[in-house]
């Protein structure tokens, strides 16, 4: 991105409206009230990690969360629970390929163009399909996250204190490690 | 036996010497082994007689060869061929001469920027005349080359850079002796302009303003001195008729771009066709398809001459599919309005009046709070080269379905930064698309189209083989039955596609070009 040069009223109307743009970002950094441990074992045992990754545990089917509670407000993420199809981000659109003989695959839309369609499956493999191969390509309305809007209040609460704990570094383990001598 | 090989030499010169007369120019379309303007001839109708490449075969089309250009950016230059030779700018203020038939390199040109001056930008092409070639450059230089080393001839500063506030884009256009150019800058507070210069000395021999001063005729349709900072890019290559001697140029926005309210009124000759004499440059007739733009809407598009029968009368046609989503049909001998209706989706306009006025709908203006509306700020079309075969008698172009929401804000001008009152942003909720589209220019009825998956920004080129090539913005060049619409081929370029195709004849075999990223990437059927 290049550098711009703005005035300094410019420059506090550009943030104010990118900051109006965004109303899941995190504004303080408050803990949430409840018990992040037993948090986590909502987490585990409600089957999360089956689509979502923390560090190194877990599926990249859904959105990574190593980093949620640094990024998204604790209302954010309540209504991402409750209600995923509130705001599905553009890269975890849903998509079913419905083939030539009557196969429906649904998963993660990866890339879409005029003629073919990749898909991620639960399973986190990558489907890929020529339009011409199928009968249909619908794109789903709702949210491939089922609404888990039947979790007891606390659980529920012990589980957004869990998330937002969760401030880990995305890139953790993948450094570069240089030579010696090597600058 | 000395003599007998200087005389075969002088000969062998003299043949592979590049002379493009302004008689070949006219008739570019006796050529169809050539590809003598940027437009492929006067008339823009992108059409050639070549069927070598044609439904029944297109499927084994193949890349024949790519030549890498190295420049970054987007890559918008429509080659020429002549006899064999291809000649292409790149941005940034390159250009090269190629082998049409193989790829490799005769020569290159690079721009000499003066100090501070900025040598990145988008370039769309040469014109030729005799052994000349001319382009524009970023920083607003005419420069000629010789067409045979790429060797410098002279240079020609258009405006003062003013901190880039004055930039060039286009692929001139040789008229006679004279070469005529646009400016870009609308963005940025310029005054806009057409100029021709002498081709052999580079000197200037008119400049049409395309915002008249106070006190000249349409210098009322301006709100006090606003003129002075109007705008009235002239950023694509106009088109030609040598019988009518009359040359046809779109004109761009207003400025400051997105905002009316300093200046109020039509705000001529913005968002409108100009014809002018190539002589003199004096205006024949003008028609405003956007009166007062408040949208982005420029009038840059193809302005395409056909000579068809309207209504049970021959007449001299240019028509246009403009970026206000209307598709215009007006009479090129004196500018009457004919026709107009809308290809895409449009809620701006209720309808155009019998002059082609629009007849506005409430709330279509940007505001503070925000509104949508289509088109989006790039338009259904844009600078994508439409097509017309005359076996067909349709008209082939891409379309851009895709809505914005325009946010105004007072401008203030400092030279060189952007003299925007607005913003716009997609609409989120709904995602863009596009079409490629065949439609009736008598009747503005659409007769097939195509669906892309994205808003595209690339055109089309029709052939006698009954295709119609064109390409998307995922990549794919593809090719179509120009009767049916099918899709016959395609290819993935790897890319988005933001250029249009031409094709030419070297040594009896056909070839079909497409740049794509930094690429020139050249088509032909297995030998």
């Amino acid at each position: 991105m290049p550098s711009f040069e703005f005035e300094k009223d410019e420059l506090d109307h550009l943030v104010a409206y990118v900051r109006s743009l965004s109303a899941s970002a995190k504004t303080d950094n408050k803990p949430v009230s409840g018990d992040p441990a037993r948090g986590r074992q909502v987490y585990e045992h409600s089957g999360c990690s089956g689509c979502h990754r923390i560090g190194s545990e877990g599926s990249v089917f859904g959105p990574e969360l190593t980093r949620i509670g640094a990024g998204r407000s604790p209302e954010y993420i309540r209504e991402s629970i409750v209600n995923p199809s509130a705001d599905i981000p553009d890269e975890y659109n849903g998509v079913t390929v419905i083939t030539r003989d009557g196969k429906r695959i649904t998963g993660v839309r990866v890339n879409e163009d005029t003629f073919s369609v990749q898909l991620r499956d639960p399973s986190q493999n990558f489907r890929m399909f020529q339009k011409d191969d199928t009968q249909q390509v619908v794109h789903e309305v709702k949210s491939l996250m089922p609404a888990y809007d039947r979790l007891p209040q606390e659980d529920l609460q012990n589980l957004l204190a869990y998330l937002d704990t969760l401030r880990g570094n995305l890139n953790a383990g993948a450094g570069v490690k240089k030579e010696k001598g090597v600058r | 036996m000395k003599r007998a090989a200087v005389a075969l030499f002088i000969l062998a010169s003299a043949v592979s010497a590049q002379n493009v007369t302004y008689e070949r120019l006219v008739h570019a379309l006796d050529e169809q082994q050539n590809w003598l303007t940027y437009w492929g001839d006067y008339s823009a109708v992108r059409h050639r007689d070549l069927k070598q490449i044609n439904t029944s075969n297109v499927k084994n089309l193949r890349v024949d060869w790519i030549f890498q250009t190295g420049q970054t950016g987007s890559f918008e230059a429509v080659p020429l061929v002549v006899d064999g030779v291809m000649y292409l700018t790149a941005g940034n203020g390159y250009a090269f001469a190629l082998d049409a038939r193989s790829g490799r390199q005769l020569w290159m040109y690079k721009h000499s920027f003066a100090p501070g001056r900025k040598g990145n930008g988008v370039n769309r092409g040469f014109a030729i005349l005799g052994d000349r070639l001319f382009m524009v450059t970023p920083d607003a230089n005419v420069v000629a080359l010789d067409a045979r080393t790429g060797r410098l001839l002279w240079q020609t500063e258009m405006a003062s850079f003013n901190n880039g506030q004055y930039t060039a884009t286009l692929a001139p256009i040789v008229i006679k002796d004279k070469v005529i150019v646009g400016i870009s800058g609308a963005e940025l507070g310029i005054r806009g302009f057409i100029d021709a210069y002498d081709a052999e000395s580079g000197k200037r021999v008119w400049r049409f303003w395309t915002v008249p001063a106070k006190g000249e005729p349409g210098g009322d349709t301006w709100l006090a001195d606003s003129w002075k900072r109007g705008g009235g890019s002239t950023w694509m290559t106009g088109t030609y008729d040598p019988k009518l001697n009359t040359l046809y140029w779109g004109v761009g926005n207003p400025g400051p771009d997105l905002f009316g309210e300093t200046r109020k009124g039509d705000n001529l000759y913005t968002c409108s066709l100009v014809a002018l004499d190539p002589d003199t440059g004096k205006l024949k007739w003008y028609f405003q398809f956007t009166p007062h733009d408040t949208h982005d809407w420029d009038a840059a598009e193809t302005p395409v001459l056909l000579d068809l029968k309207w209504k049970g009368r021959d007449r001299k046609l240019v028509v246009q599919a403009n970026r206000n989503s209307f598709f215009y049909v007006l009479d090129r001998e004196t500018g009457e309005f004919l026709m107009g209706k809308p290809f895409a989706r449009q809620n701006w306009a209720t309808e155009l009046d019998a002059k082609g006025r629009p007849i506005l709908m409430p709330s279509q203006e940007p505001s503070p709070e925000g509104t949508k509306l289509c088109p989006g700020l790039a338009g259904s079309a844009n600078f994508m080269a439409p097509s017309y075969n005359p076996e067909t008698k349709l008209f082939y172009f891409a379309v851009r379905e895709q809505c914005d929401v325009y946010y105004s804000n007072p401008p203030v001008y400092i030279e060189g930064r952007p003299y925007w009152g607005s913003v716009s942003r997609g609409v989120t909720e709904e995602p863009e698309w596009g079409l490629l589209k065949a439609l009736d220019p008598l009747t503005g009825e659409t007769k097939w189209d195509f669906r892309y998956f994205h808003a595209p920004w690339a055109g089309t080129l029709s052939t006698a083989g009954g295709l119609i090539f064109a390409g998307d913005q995922d990549g794919y060049f593809m090719a179509f039955d120009a009767r049916s619409g099918k899709n016959l081929w395609k290819l993935y370029t790897g890319n988005a596609l933001v250029n249009s195709p031409m094709t030419y004849l070297v040594n009896g075999r056909q070839y079909v070009t497409m740049p794509s990223g930094s690429a020139v990437l050249t088509f032909a059927l297995p030998e």
